[in-house]
């Protein structure tokens, strides 16, 4: 985030926002291409036809050459999703610039506390970045790209590769998502702008302070919403999820060669050891209950009343009671009439309060 | 769509005001600020995790497997109903919402009123617990409490309380198990996963709308490599529907309490409720995205869990489903669909001012739900109901 600008000088705090916002633009689009660079530079022996490739097949070792054939990287479209991005950011901060105009002089008038809020809300890279609490624009599948780095692992460099490949598609894919996200901003700034306009010139004078930030957070609300059932918002999540679900399982690729290297389990080992005691757990499960339908035995009793302290009796597998720690009840009794529930007509019943049809079948 | 989206704390804001405030008032005001923030933080300061106290109305624990707990609460009041009431939460956060504290508590109400109460806690699912399907939940482990509840109160059946997932769990339950049930209630329970598509309201279902969206092989994907579906994901979900109230949260609805004890400690338990969810189980979780929000198996009575079919219409008991109007997770059309798929005629429906979480915690709903629900019970609690044999 970047630092608010001093209350007594607005003009001053504009101009270091805007440069802020530019500067983080030209980085980000910088950031990209250095990365695509340093990428293809680190992996253009890998993908280089091996020089032992050339050599006639019977001279090679079986099984010493690898697989490199991964696909290359193409770094194209991650450039031209840095590309957008970029585009995106600085057009955001042009309007993040008027917006901070536009404003600041109401907000002044208003309290700090709503100024303050105004001022980190409108900022764009808040929308991207989680700061704020908008870490829920990225949503789950920004959750889900956040796993383990494992750069020290250079002994197992084909699936290595693997996953610094779907590690540039999924950072492609949360550009491409997080540039639908800043289109919602800038559509949410725009319709603000109209609407402060509009409000203005109707009542000769600009909202303030809190009701300012009402207006804004209906907007921009109303715009995030939107935004979030189109089809761009959708497929990008959609295809940001996929591709960080990719990443995960590349790197456990490669935590699980290493762990077989040295004798550990592994998480597919154990996984298929918990399937099998889940399996057995279920066949047993399923043996009680057929036991249990040959003798469903009846019961009748009285239920424990206040005074007395409970006490289970045999269940299948009893434990001992453990009695929570008795508070004073500080509620009483709701003594209002209960509501009366809609009765809802239905449609005419065959079977009426009959037998529902029986098709128990009961599975393996 | 209609503008009617999920409001933020400032839709309760008076209507925009133009009026300007003179120098000397905004210094004034926002020394008042600053001083009800210095207060607030240093409150905050003082109070500790285990001050925030949720879901503290006694119980006693009186069976248990595998991670899965089942407590009975105890009276306050004599019983008024011979037949209990089994409270069952979904893996999708915990039934800690029914009794969240203790002047806003579901659960101390239907005490209160004479409800003799159960409740199931689905435990922390770990990766151990990746393979649990929902036929486990259902047919084995709810299975199990139905039994042990049974036996614990001396009755041949006994009436089942769902919300949510859970909701969907004890309606499969009641139409595969039907002469085990004596009543069924359910709150904020989807039933018809696609119905939201002809109201399609903004702010509403969004979750159906993200789903259904996903490719399958996208969910199975996911699956696979997690394992379980962390319970930071479906967090993530939630705070997505509410955009501008999630970003707002720490901001404003904090501050605005800050300086009053009571309402903060109060606004600590409901994020305490909130950080509180449990990853849910993978192949559980698979069942819940692609056979119900995807394909929509449970209003087509298509879902089969150990091998049956699950069949609305054997659903025979009384049944009483109650929801929030304003609910924006499971809109209230998706619960109505129960009402024509049943196959009895004593089916009632109460709508709840408030959303998902509200209509529990909810001043007004606090006055209309435990009493509305204990009628219910009451109600139901001489009649035996034939209930379907085994066939």
């Amino acid at each position: 985030m970047s630092a608010a600008p001093k209350p007594d000088n607005p003009d001053a705090g504009t101009r270091a926002m805007t440069e802020f916002w530019r500067a983080a633009g030209d980085a980000a689009l910088q950031a990209q291409e250095d990365a695509a660079q340093a990428f293809s530079g680190a992996f253009a022996g890998f993908f280089a036809p091996p020089a032992t490739a050339s050599r006639p097949a019977a001279e090679k070792p079986a099984g010493a050459t690898p697989d490199w054939n991964i696909g290359s990287f193409d770094t194209l479209p991650l450039a031209r999703a840095g590309q957008a991005m970029s585009e995106l950011m600085l057009s955001a901060s042009a309007l993040f610039e008027k917006l901070f105009t536009a404003v600041m002089a109401a907000a002044q008038a208003g309290t700090t506390h709503a100024e303050a809020g105004f001022r980190a809300m409108i900022e764009p890279n808040a929308w991207l970045t989680g700061a704020m609490g908008f870490e829920a624009m990225q949503g789950p599948a920004a959750y889900l790209a956040e796993g383990p780095k494992f750069a020290d692992l250079w002994t197992v460099e084909r699936r290595q590769a693997r996953v610094f490949k779907a590690w540039l598609d999924m950072h492609r894919c949360r550009l491409e998502h997080g540039a639908v996200v800043l289109k919602a901003w800038l559509k949410a700034g725009q319709v603000f702008l109209g609407d402060l306009g509009t409000r203005t010139q109707a009542d000769g004078r600009a909202p303030i302070g809190r009701t300012l930030l009402a207006l804004w957070t209906e907007v921009a609300n109303r715009e995030l919403l939107e935004t979030q059932r189109s089809e761009p918002f959708l497929r990008t999540q959609a295809a940001l999820m996929r591709t960080s679900t990719e990443l995960k399982l590349a790197q456990r690729e490669v935590v699980e060669a290493w762990a077989d290297q040295f004798d550990l389990p592994t998480r597919t080992e154990l996984d298929d050891v918990h399937r099998s005691v889940t399996a057995l757990r279920r066949e047993l499960r399923l043996l009680q209950r057929e036991r249990r339908n040959h003798t469903m035995p009846a019961v009748a009793a009285t239920p424990p009343q206040p005074e007395q302290v409970p006490k289970p009796a045999a269940a299948v597998r009893e434990v001992p009671v453990r009695a929570a720690p008795m508070r004073p009840s500080t509620t009483r009794a709701a003594t209002t009439r209960p509501p009366k529930p809609t009765r809802v007509a239905k449609r005419p019943k065959a079977n009426g309060r009959a037998h529902p049809p029986g098709h128990r079948s009961e599975g393996a | 769509m209609n503008a009617a989206a999920p409001r933020n704390s400032f839709s309760k804001a008076p209507a925009l005001s133009t009026a300007l405030l003179s120098g000397a008032d905004a210094v004034a005001t926002s020394a008042r600020m600053g001083s009800r923030m210095l207060a607030g933080s240093s409150r905050l300061g003082r109070i500790r995790d285990e001050d925030v106290d949720i879901a503290t109305t006694p119980k006693d624990l009186v069976w248990s497997q595998d991670k899965v707990t089942l407590h009975r609460y105890r009276p306050l009041v004599p019983a008024r109903a011979r037949i209990p009431l089994l409270v069952t939460y979904g893996l999708i956060g915990r039934w800690t919402m029914t009794d969240l504290q203790d002047d806003r508590s579901l659960v101390r109400n239907l005490l209160n009123l004479g409800v003799e109460l159960y409740v199931v806690d689905w435990g922390n699912p770990s990766r151990a617990d990746r393979y649990l399907t929902m036929d486990d939940y259902i047919c084995g482990y709810l299975d199990q409490c139905v039994e042990a509840v049974a036996r614990l109160s001396g009755v041949a059946k006994i009436n089942l309380f769902g919300l949510c997932e859970g909701g969907v769990f004890t309606t499969c339950y009641a139409a595969l198990e039907p002469e085990r049930v004596n009543a069924m209630a359910l709150a904020i329970t989807p039933i018809d996963f696609h119905a939201d598509i002809a109201r399609n309201r903004l702010g509403f279902g969004l979750i159906n709308v993200w789903t259904r969206s996903l490719p399958r092989e996208d969910v199975d994907r996911l699956i696979d490599a997690h394992g379980n579906v962390p319970g930071k994901f479906f967090g993530a979900m939630f705070n997505q529907l509410t955009p501008m109230r999630t970003a707002l949260k720490y901001n404003f609805d904090m501050l605005d309490v800050i300086d009053d004890e009571h309402r903060l400690l109060n606004w600590l338990r409901m994020e305490k409720w909130i950080a509180d969810r449990p990853d849910h189980p993978g192949e559980a979780a698979r069942q819940w995205m692609i056979e119900l929000y995807q394909q929509n198996k449970l209003v087509r009575n298509e879902l089969e869990l150990d091998g049956r079919r699950v069949d609305l219409k054997r659903i025979i008991m009384p049944v009483l489903n109650v929801f929030g109007n304003e609910d924006h997770i499971i809109p209230a059309e998706t619960s109505q669909a129960l009402g024509r798929e049943v196959g009895t005629d004593d089916y009632e429906e109460l709508a709840l001012p408030g959303g998902h979480v509200g209509i529990f915690v909810g001043g007004r709903s606090q006055r209309l739900f435990a009493p509305a629900l204990a009628d219910f019970v009451l109600r139901n609690d001489s009649v035996q109901h034939s209930g379907a044999s085994h066939s």
